[in-house]
């Protein structure tokens, strides 16, 4: 085979696989940002920490929301809800962009999956 | 208030579910909190698995075994070791509709052999307010392959629901569950033609399905929640499992979709995986086992 074309498959195989664990990545991630509270399955995301935010700074100390199945929990502590979440939301975000970084250095497929 | 996982595992003359449940065990009790570990199995099976490990460490990893009777069924299956080569056999993991009577616990985690506990969020099941948990959506480790096959049980007919990991509490509403199970087990001709799949062989995923879609009033709702993981993640009969590290790095090659003998190479971290390839568990469970004793 021209080398060229050689190149340019193995080239191929690369995007791929980093394609595919940068996937893994960002799965990982939204596996760890479940969580079960008071009974209840959340999913964490900016939304929920954004509005669990506004209450506490409203000065509300508990309230009802609706979890992932849309059912509705009690939430007798915002303020240590909120402190919860946001640790685990840094935590994994925080985990996933230093394994993102840390592929995107990786030039060779036997690196990316090391 | 009992909580474990429980596993079934019956050995065909190719594929020991023994030992892979043994492997499996393994990393459950690496990585969940409530790891007391059942096993529903058979003499043969044990007295197989016996033969290659001792008693000893056999009950260390799983804390109690219930033998059963190997129910002989003409339920066989066509299982894959990549592309290359099918093997058809006996399929007797079909006892799924029993785990409610055989389970020891009150709260159970009921997990296939093959799906292998990489990380500890299933421990948050247990802490969920919901009775029955099982998951409707599975992503394909390699991103770019999409499988309709797992979206419904067939084209015209209801959400596909995974078997591989179903978490329930003793009660009067999962006993009727798991008895309309059962039902559909007797009865699989009738019901695999009112939900127009057709399949002769009785599948687990495809009862639990409809099981789920009758309790649910016969409609498509959320009234079974999902477990606390967004969707099971699994890897097709297809690929290869090559390596394991650690109890929670696996490695793959995973079949380029349309291109046969064509692979990439996937690393997963911290993650459950569901490995349909039972040759390349089978290849594997010794390693898993010795690195997590």
């Amino acid at each position: 085979m021209d080398q060229r074309i050689e190149k340019a498959l193995e080239f191929a195989n690369y995007r791929a696989t980093l394609a595919n664990q940068k996937q893994r990545l960002k799965e990982q991630c939204d596996a760890n940002l479940n969580f079960a509270f008071n009974g209840g399955l959340f999913k964490i995301d900016q939304t929920l920490i954004s509005f669990i935010s506004s209450f506490v700074s409203a000065g509300k100390e508990s309230m009802v929301i609706l979890d992932s199945n849309q059912t509705p929990v009690e939430i007798e502590d915002l303020s240590s809800f909120h402190d919860t979440i946001t640790s685990r939301w840094f935590e994994s975000v925080n985990e996933y962009n230093r394994q993102y970084q840390e592929l995107a250095n990786k030039r060779k497929v036997s690196k990316l999956v090391e | 208030m009992s909580r474990g996982v429980l596993m079934t595992g019956h050995n065909n003359r190719t594929i020991d579910y023994g030992k892979i449940a043994l492997a499996n065990a393994c990393l459950i009790k690496k990585h969940l909190k409530n790891n007391n570990v059942t096993l529903i199995t058979d003499v043969g099976t044990i007295e197989w698995l016996e033969k290659n490990y001792s008693k000893d460490f056999i009950q260390s990893k799983i804390d109690n075994i219930q033998v059963v009777k190997r129910r002989m069924t003409q339920n066989s299956k066509r299982y894959h070791d990549t592309s290359y080569t099918k093997k058809v056999e006996q399929f007797y993991n079909i006892n799924r509709a029993d785990a409610y009577e055989l389970s020891p616990y009150d709260e159970t985690l009921l997990i296939d052999v093959d799906y292998l506990i990489g990380n500890n969020i299933l421990d948050n099941c247990w802490e969920l307010k919901y009775d029955l948990q099982i998951n409707s959506q599975s992503h394909d480790i390699f991103a770019n392959r999409k499988m309709n096959e797992f979206r419904r049980i067939a084209d015209r007919s209801v959400d596909f629901y995974w078997a591989t990991v179903v978490f329930f509490r003793k009660s009067e509403e999962n006993k009727m569950f798991f008895d309309l199970i059962k039902n559909i087990q007797m009865k699989w001709p009738y019901y695999s033609m009112l939900y127009d799949f057709l399949e002769p062989n009785f599948r687990n995923d495809h009862a639990f399905s409809i099981a789920v879609h009758m309790f649910n009033g016969m409609q498509s709702n959320n009234l079974v929640s999902r477990l606390p993981l967004p969707y099971l993640e699994h890897c097709s009969s297809i690929d290869d499992m090559v390596d394991c590290t650690n109890g929670n790095h696996f490695k793959f090659l995973l079949e380029k979709p349309g291109r046969k003998g064509d692979y990439i190479l996937c690393k997963t971290k911290d993650t459950n995986v569901h490995v349909m390839n039972k040759f390349a568990l089978n290849r594997l469970a010794d390693k898993i086992i010795e690195q997590n004793k």
